[in-house]
């Protein structure tokens, strides 16, 4: 089949209908879901993003301030350890020269004031221990003028120094809060050692619920507090803040996991005071919301998704099952054209075949009178016989054409192209029915054949079903006389045959319509308005062509044209 | 058969039907007056007073229906039978917008012509007594 219109062929029809369908199903949801969740997405990425990057600075921010709080505490437990120790300079029982009672008063008033006070020393400006109490009396006599945090206290214009934890003299860790007096030109110095774990308490009050975990260290990134899971003191820490002074944060990731870590640096003495927290608990509440987010995000997606595919396929299914009625009454109606252009050629074939019988049964009754005596014929022989004889022939012939016309126009087979030649085409038409039926309306017919027309493939039967249709309405539209001209003509590529008559003619704006279906300018009963648009669709399948010219009240023409394909480009013809 | 010779005014494009049908009626008390045009008819009815007439549907032309309104006018007291080639009625009374007496279906039986032609004479006898 190289041709589409078939219009008995519904099953394709509406394969093609549900496939079209499918597709802008498809296509209309992919567009409204694009539509509303790129959107959407976007939103809540930026959202999402926004709301990630305050509650991380926010977070960070509380731990910064944890962290200088902390430090505040142990910066004020420091100046208040140096405070106690100026002030036995002042206490009564001061002396030059302490005696062991002395000494051990100043311990017991250290240890009054806060137990972290392990012993107290008081030495001479040469670094020798001249007075002690405490828990090792061997310290006594000691010579710290080597020491460290003896040079440095000297050597400095501040007047106390905390030093690092270290052994010392003693095989126990601990701290060394010095200070120095000037007293008569000369230098004496009290010393007091602190235990490791002096910090414990205030540090361990921070560290209570969402595992933050505080720690000091020294310049050289040993610590000097740390809980006991995480280190040893003095050993290294494993972070070092890259800042000698101030305050900041960092965070750490290890094999562990992240870890968010603020440090600030204490003023009394240069060690900083880290505070950790594992980046999961500082976030717990960000994911926790998170998740709400999350999943309120995907049901919305889900609930849209959903209401998008169903209100898609439900309204498709809708418009579907519409296109598919009127798809169906379309059927019917060009069936039921085709059963009205039926009943148009019944009435002008039987027209032309009662008339010939009519002739045959009078004629024959003529004969039956000239046999019958008592009725008074003429009779002149055999001879008069045979030529009423010759007239009846002649009639049955005359309804044997008309038999024939309606047989071809009523043949109904697969499209076939044929070689034909249109002038022969028209001439068929003519002779087999419109040329009596014009007359019979007061038509004229002119012919304008071009004789060398050339031959063209096409499908013979519907051509002459176009050219028919296209001379019902010429002739339809001639009220009483007229004249319709039939002529032919060809070009290089295509045929064209124009059948133009002086009938009522259209205005341009019936001109425009009348190609669309259903659309007529006959009275009501007379033309169901499938005529011109099937022809459209069969010139179109055979890669043909129509026009109308019309001037309203003078006429109309209408040019078929039709592709020369020779044979040979048949193939090519076909595949369209 | 020779009685008082009924005129009839015969109009049919179908020249042999025309000539084969007024010879058998012409044998059978009518007097047959054949024309092929409903306008001749017309102009023949102006000087020829027909009792009545069988005339075609179907003629180039004027109708076989216009023929007939026409003729009424010169005729008044006419009646006529209409004879068609394509009516799906059939053979009976014409309908009421017709202004013939009977409709005949082409092709007819004789006996079916004589019996239309003479019920269609017997109403114009009425009219004119009328």
């Amino acid at each position: 089949m190289g041709f589409n219109f078939d219009i008995d062929n519904t099953s394709s029809d509406k394969e093609s209908i549900k496939k079209y369908f499918r597709e802008l199903r498809t296509r209309l949801i992919i567009w409204l879901l694009a539509g509303f969740v790129v959107p959407y997405c976007a939103l809540y990425a930026y959202f999402h993003l926004q709301y990630d990057y305050t509650l991380k600075k926010t977070s960070k921010l509380n731990l910064t301030v944890l962290a200088e709080s902390q430090r505040n505490t142990v910066d004020l437990f420091l100046q208040e350890r140096v405070v106690n120790l100026f002030n036995l300079f002042h206490c009564c029982e001061f002396r030059i020269f302490p005696s062991q009672e002395d000494m051990d008063a100043h311990l017991q008033n250290l240890r009054h004031v806060n137990s972290a006070f392990v012993d107290v020393g008081f030495l001479s400006s040469d670094g020798i221990h001249i007075g002690y109490a405490g828990p090792f009396p061997y310290l006594q006599d000691q010579d710290y003028s080597g020491e460290n945090w003896f040079k440095t206290l000297m050597g400095q214009e501040r007047n106390y120094y905390i030093s690092n934890i270290s052994t010392g003299f003693r095989d126990k860790l601990h701290f060394t809060i010095a200070i120095r007096m000037m007293i008569d030109n000369q230098f004496f110095i009290m010393r007091s050692t602190m235990g490791t774990d002096t910090f414990n308490p205030f540090m361990k009050s921070a560290e209570h619920g969402r595992e933050v975990e505080c720690s000091l260290i020294n310049k050289e990134g040993l610590y000097q507090f740390v809980s006991p899971h995480r280190g040893t003191l003095l050993e290294m820490s494993d972070y070092v803040p890259e800042k000698t002074t101030g305050t900041g944060v960092d965070l750490v990731k290890k094999n562990g996991g992240a870890t968010l870590v603020a440090y600030t640096w204490l003023t009394e003495t240069p060690w900083a005071l880290i505070v950790r927290q594992p980046l999961s608990i500082v976030h717990s509440g960000m994911e926790k919301a998170r998740t709400i987010i999350i999943s309120s995000f995907i049901i919305i997606i889900i609930i849209f998704v959903g209401l998008i595919c169903f209100f898609t396929t439900w309204i498709t299914a809708k418009i579907q099952a519409i296109v598919e009625k009127k798809n169906e009454l379309l059927f019917q109606l060009q069936h039921s054209s085709k059963l009205a252009s039926i009943g148009k050629l019944t009435a002008e074939v039987a027209h032309e075949i009662n008339n010939p019988l009519s002739i045959i049964t009078s004629t024959s009754g003529v004969i039956r009178d000239m046999l019958d005596p008592e009725i008074d014929m003429d009779f002149s022989g055999p001879k008069s016989i045979i030529a009423e004889l010759e007239t009846i022939d002649k009639a049955a012939f005359r309804a044997k054409n008309s038999t024939m016309y309606l047989l071809e126009i009523g043949h109904k087979h697969a499209p076939q192209l044929t070689l034909c030649n249109v002038n022969d085409i028209l001439e068929e038409i003519m002779i087999g029915l419109k040329e009596r039926q014009f007359q019979l309306d007061n038509i004229k017919v002119c012919r304008n054949y071009a004789p060398d027309i050339p031959e063209i493939m096409v499908d013979h039967d519907l051509i002459t079903q176009v050219l028919l249709n296209l001379m019902n309405n010429a002739g339809d539209s001639i009220p009483g006389p007229g004249t319709i001209t039939l002529a032919t003509k060809h070009d290089d590529e295509y045929v064209h045959i124009s059948i133009t008559d002086t009938g009522a003619g259209m205005d341009s704006k019936q001109l425009k319509e009348i190609f669309n279906p259903f659309y007529t300018t006959k009275e009501k009963g007379k033309g169901t308005g499938l005529g011109l648009s099937l022809s459209v669709d069969i010139l179109n399948a055979m890669n043909g062509k129509i026009d109308a010219q019309s001037i309203k009240g003078t006429g109309s023409s209408f040019t078929v044209s039709l592709p020369i394909i020779r044979k040979g480009e048949e193939n090519e013809g076909k595949q369209h | 058969m020779k009685e008082n010779n009924i005129n009839l005014l015969f109009v049919d494009d179908e020249e042999e039907f025309l000539n084969s049908m007024s010879r058998r009626l012409s044998k059978r008390g009518f007097n047959v007056i054949t024309v092929n045009r409903g306008e001749k008819a017309v102009t023949l009815a102006k000087s020829t007073p027909f009792d009545i007439a069988m005339i075609d549907m179907k003629m180039p032309g004027i109708g076989g229906e216009e023929t007939l309104k026409a003729i009424k006018e010169e005729n008044k007291y006419l009646e006529a039978v209409i004879l068609s080639g394509n009516r799906f009625v059939g053979d009976g009374f014409a309908p009421k917008d017709s202004a013939a007496f009977l409709y005949l279906q082409k092709p007819c039986e004789l006996d079916k012509i004589l019996e239309a032609l003479n019920k269609a004479y017997q109403k114009t006898l009425l009219n004119r007594k009328a």
